[in-house]
């Protein structure tokens, strides 16, 4: 009895300041930490960083997974050549001056106040002035190269995915449409993906679409990370989480704990 | 200094601090933060258990009514002696679901998880008096909620089958459900994919996620999801 009162007091100490007290790992602080502990002892040959930007991604994936290759996929020439140049001396990385959605061809890449969040979608001209920020204004388009993950394996003789990371600013589920085969074949172990739930794209994909796809293709979700607030009062504006492959998950219920 | 010893201290006792004031860490928090404008007034704890929640909710929003229903009639027993003393508390011996009537419950050993759905009808079981969510805010005269709590081990979607007329009317504000982050047939929780499919047709948004509990080996399995529903906010803009 007495031990649970001065963890009583402490706690309410704590909350007093507004701080609680919690037991380590309970919530999830590394999204690449987490990935690793997921997938020890399986093997991590292949990773797709879809959006990758300058490689800062990339370069963590390549750290994270020495024996893997990692295709980095960038469409903006600007953050292609920083993301090659940077990544000239890691032969284990591979950037693609390509984007991925649903289907190949040529499409319109739509420039935003900062490159990071350029996208495939329009920004919504609305949305965006109500966040009055830089990183949404539009600056124009340029045409990139598309092509879809189911294509670009089959061209690459690529036989399985170990990891999939997208983060392609609003088209996720694009992405995912476009790996059908990948996905119907059950060749992608784990997918971290970012979710905008925020309507700052305007994007034909709902997260209830990403995740109609997840289920059909029995993924659980592993993890939940970087969840990020762009107004005051309203629900989550982005956040990332890691799908796994069901079977994956089961087969790793072995590990330590 | 200080600082850093304490953290050093956390660390070593493997334990750490988190701010309150950010999202998803404390639920009644989050639900001020969102109700700034609307101080919470009407509450529905389903499957309020012995009233762990409704006394931090009691704590936490001192101008609700809080409604508690838990139907196992030992538990009820205990919750209403915890809450006695909460002058906001109602508890009722009820449960919630898609109709009224009577159903068999099956009883876990603890009596802590007891539940309606059909997977966890066993050998020892009880009946148990059912009535719809509607229904209970008809006669309670409620016309509104704002925070629904949902904790029913896997009846939750059952609980929202009878909430169709409130749903209608964007009457539910706010919805704070439990639910396994999985898709499998083992599932004894339900599952947020399903809870969300179900929840968004009304104009439900997610809001953020609790997942303090992450089992080591399953990774994330449990948690709870803040849902707010646009239609009924959409009036101050915010959205």
């Amino acid at each position: 009895m007495r031990p649970a009162l001065w963890k009583r007091a402490i706690s309410s100490l704590f909350d007093s300041c507004g701080l609680e007290v919690r037991r380590k790992g309970g919530l999830r602080a590394d999204a690449f930490q987490d990935q690793v502990d997921f997938l020890a002892g399986k093997e991590v040959r292949t990773i797709f960083d879809v959006g990758a930007f300058v490689g800062d991604t990339a370069v963590t994936y390549a750290k994270r997974f020495p024996e893997a290759r990692v295709y980095a996929f960038e469409p903006f020439p600007e953050s292609f050549q920083t993301l090659k140049d940077r990544t000239a001396q890691l032969s284990k990385i591979l950037p693609q001056q390509v984007a991925v959605a649903e289907c190949s061809g040529l499409r319109r890449l739509h420039l935003t106040g900062h490159a990071s969040s350029n996208s495939l979608m329009t920004v919504s001209s609305q949305e965006a002035s109500q966040l009055d920020s830089i990183w949404f204004q539009n600056r124009g388009s340029v045409d990139v190269p598309v092509v879809t993950l189911d294509e670009f394996c089959e061209a690459n003789g690529i036989k399985s995915i170990d990891v999939l990371k997208i983060d392609v600013q609003g088209a996720e589920t694009a992405v995912l449409f476009g790996a059908e085969k990948l996905l119907t074949d059950r060749v992608i172990k784990l997918i971290y993906t970012e979710v905008i739930c925020s309507r700052i794209y305007e994007s034909p994909y709902t997260f209830s679409d990403l995740l109609t796809i997840m289920e059909k293709h029995r993924y659980r979700i592993a993890g939940v990370y970087n969840l990020m607030y762009f107004k005051r009062r309203a629900p989550i504006g982005q956040f990332d989480v890691i799908f796994m492959r069901e079977d994956i998950l089961t087969s790793s219920d072995t590990r330590e704990q | 200094m200080t600082k850093r010893a304490i953290q050093r201290l956390f660390n070593r006792a493997r334990l750490q601090l988190v701010s309150t004031t950010r999202w998803g860490v404390q639920c009644e928090v989050d639900v001020n933060k969102l109700q700034c404008d609307h101080p919470v007034e009407t509450v529905l704890d389903v499957g309020a258990n012995v009233g762990q929640t409704a006394t931090a909710y009691h704590d936490a929003f001192p101008q609700a009514a809080i409604h508690s229903f838990e139907p196992v009639p030992a538990v009820f027993e205990e919750l209403k002696r915890r809450v006695a003393s909460l002058s906001r508390v109602r508890a009722y011996c009820l449960a919630l679901g898609a109709s009224a009537g009577n159903m068999r419950i099956a009883m876990s050993d603890s009596d802590l998880h007891s539940t309606l759905s059909a997977r966890g009808a066993g050998e020892r079981s009880i009946e148990i008096q059912v009535d719809t969510l509607d229904a209970v805010c008809e006669r309670l005269g409620l016309s509104r909620i704002d925070l629904l709590k949902l904790d029913v081990e896997g009846y939750e979607l059952e609980v929202l089958a009878g909430a169709i007329e409130m749903l209608k009317r964007n009457a539910i504000r706010l919805i704070v459900a439990e639910c396994e982050f999985a898709s499998s047939p083992a599932l004894t929780h339900t599952s947020f994919f399903d809870l969300h499919q179900r929840l968004a047709p009304w104009g439900f948004k997610l809001v953020t996620f609790y997942t303090d509990w992450f089992d080591p080996v399953h990774h994330a399995c449990m948690g709870n999801a803040l849902y707010i529903c646009t239609n009924s906010y959409l009036s101050d803009g915010h959205f």
